[in-house]
C-alpha cells in the first residue's frame, strides 16, 4: 500500500504538463505576497517599537517587489496559451454563459494586475529614502503613504487572485 | 531634513501615478484605434497586453528619471503629488473595469 502511494506521489506530479506546472507556480507566486504583505504590515506597525524594524521592512519589501514582478512576468508568459486558438479564452467566449468570465473578469484581472508591483515599489522607495527617520513625527503623512500603498496593493492582489480562481475553475489552462 | 529624500519620493509618486494613468489611457486608445492595438501587438501570442505593460513600464522609468531632476529642491510639490498619487490609484480601480472604460472606447470610435 505504501509502495503504491509512493508511486502515485512520484508519478502524479510527473504526469503534469509544462503549462500545469507553470500555472501552479503562478498560483504559488500569487499566494506568497499574502504572507509577505502580512510581514510588511506587521513591521510597518512596529516601526516605532524596535530599531531593526525599518531594516527588516526594507528587506521584506525587496522580496515582495521581486515576487510581484515575477508574478506578472509568469502571468504574461502563460497568457499566450490562454489566448491561443482552442485555449481557455476560446472556450469561455464560445458560450454566452461563460463569456463574461473573459470579457469582464479576465479583462479586469489583466489590467488591475499591473498596479501591485508599482505600489510596493513606492512603499520601498519611501522606506529606503527615509530609513529610520520615517518614525519621526514630522514624517507622519509620508509614513501613512507606505500603509496606503501596501493596503491597496494587497487588496488588488486579493481581487486579482479571486478573479483568477473563478476563471480557472471554469476553464483551466492545460 | 534635506531635499534629497523628497526628490526621490516625489519622483516615485509622480512616475507611479503617471504610469497608472498611461496604462488606462493606452487601454482606451488600443480599444478605439486599431493602429495603436496593432503597434502594441509586436508579440502576437500575447497580443497587445505585453506592449501595454512594456509601454507603461517605460513611461514609469522615464517619468522617474525626469522627476528626479525636476523635483530637486521642490518640497512644496509633495502635497500635490500625494493627492495625484492617491487620486490616480483610486481612479485606476474603477477605470480598469470594462464597464467604465468601454464607454470611453465607444466615444472615441
Amino acid at each position: 500500500m505504501m509502495y503504491n502511494m509512493l508511486k502515485q506521489l512520484i508519478l502524479g506530479p510527473a504526469s503534469l504538463s509544462y503549462w500545469d506546472i507553470l500555472t501552479d507556480f503562478h498560483g504559488f507566486l500569487a499566494i506568497m505576497p499574502l504572507i509577505l504583505f502580512g510581514i510588511a504590515l506587521a513591521l510597518y506597525f512596529s516601526l516605532d517599537k524596535f530599531a531593526q524594524a525599518v531594516v527588516w521592512l526594507k528587506r521584506a519589501l525587496y522580496v515582495l517587489l521581486a515576487n510581484l514582478i515575477l508574478l506578472d512576468s509568469v502571468g504574461l508568459y502563460i497568457y499566450a496559451p490562454y489566448r491561443a486558438t482552442g485555449g481557455p479564452r476560446t472556450f469561455l467566449k464560445s458560450s454566452p454563459e461563460t463569456a463574461w468570465l473573459h470579457e469582464i473578469l479576465f479583462e479586469h484581472k489583466e489590467f488591475l494586475a499591473y498596479a501591485p508591483w508599482l505600489l510596493a515599489l513606492v512603499a520601498l522607495v519611501i522606506v529606503m529614502a527615509f530609513g529610520s527617520g520615517i518614525s519621526e513625527p514630522e514624517n507622519k503623512k509620508i509614513k501613512r503613504l507606505i500603509l496606503f500603498s501596501l493596503a491597496v496593493s494587497l487588496v488588488f492582489v486579493l481581487v486579482v487572485a479571486s478573479e483568477a480562481v473563478l476563471i480557472t475553475k471554469v476553464a483551466p489552462l492545460k | 531634513m534635506t531635499n534629497k529624500p523628497y526628490n526621490i519620493i516625489n519622483a516615485a509618486l509622480f512616475s507611479a501615478a503617471t504610469s497608472l494613468n498611461a496604462f488606462w489611457i493606452l487601454i482606451v486608445l488600443k480599444g478605439a484605434y486599431p493602429a495603436i492595438s496593432e503597434f502594441m501587438n509586436f508579440h502576437p501570442p500575447t497580443g497587445p497586453l505585453l506592449g501595454l505593460y512594456i509601454s507603461a513600464v517605460l513611461i514609469f522609468v522615464l517619468c522617474f528619471l525626469a522627476g528626479w531632476f525636476v523635483f530637486q529642491g521642490r518640497d512644496k510639490a509633495r502635497v500635490l503629488l500625494h493627492r495625484y498619487f492617491i487620486g490616480s490609484v483610486i481612479f485606476y480601480v474603477f477605470i480598469t473595469l470594462p464597464v467604465f472604460h468601454e464607454p470611453l472606447i465607444h466615444l472615441l470610435k
